[in-house]
């Protein structure tokens, strides 16, 4: 799709794409700590928590697809699968999930 | 968006707060040897927070701008008044000077005249 033709004829302004990246960067990181403090309220263990991760990934990109990006993810993003997959493996927000996790896990239960 | 986004915040956080407590006496009133799974309202309010606090973040974060270069610069042309292109729609070379001094000459006799 992103071949050099429909970049000819459609161009994109990179510092708008890294605009967004950082957006839903910021996003991530943040919605993904309240996930953590969540699964560790409700006690989860072991992979029931990393499920519950990737439920409310989903459930935050769902925010973003119709909250911010008005439904249209191809108009602020090359490809569209990038709103669903942007930082949901990245270190900074599994990260955080995981120190939330833990730490609201040990405060409850402690 | 400032008022509703700071309800929001505060309710969800509160919703959390309240959830995070609440486990916590559960866990510290049943017994240890015979753990009991959390109680519905509980783990209802827990999501629920949670969840709203989620729409909070997203709802209050900026703007993301469009990547297509035509749509982009429409809407600066549009809300700024100049876009990438405005070099094209001023320029010296092709300006009329005697309408402008006719213009100005006009202008000075109102103002005297007022």
């Amino acid at each position: 799709m992103l071949d050099e033709r429909k970049l000819a004829i459609d161009p994109v302004v990179p510092e708008n794409v890294a605009h967004n990246t950082r957006i839903v960067t910021d996003i991530r990181s943040l919605t993904s700590s309240v996930c953590g403090i969540a699964a560790g309220i409700l006690g989860l263990e072991s992979y029931a928590g990393f499920v519950f991760y990737l439920v409310g990934s989903v459930f935050v990109s769902m925010l973003m697809l119709f909250l911010v990006a008005d439904g249209k993810p191809g108009k602020y993003f090359q490809s569209g699968i990038d709103l669903w997959t942007t930082e949901v493996f990245g270190t900074s927000s599994v990260a955080s999930f995981v120190l939330m996790w833990t730490l609201v896990y040990n405060l409850v239960r402690a | 968006m400032g008022l509703l986004s700071n309800t929001l915040l505060l309710l969800s956080t509160l919703l959390l707060t309240h959830s995070c407590y609440s486990a916590h006496e559960h866990t510290t009133t049943t017994s240890r040897l015979t753990p009991t799974s959390l109680p519905l309202d509980i783990l209802l309010e827990t999501i629920i927070g949670a969840s709203l606090l989620c729409a909070t973040i997203v709802l209050s974060n900026n703007q993301l701008r469009p990547i297509a270069h035509r749509v982009w610069a429409g809407k600066l042309e549009r809300e700024v008044g100049a876009g990438p292109w405005g070099q094209l729609d001023e320029r010296v070379g092709f300006l009329n000077i005697r309408t402008k001094r006719a213009d100005f000459a006009e202008f000075v006799k109102a103002e005297g005249r007022s």
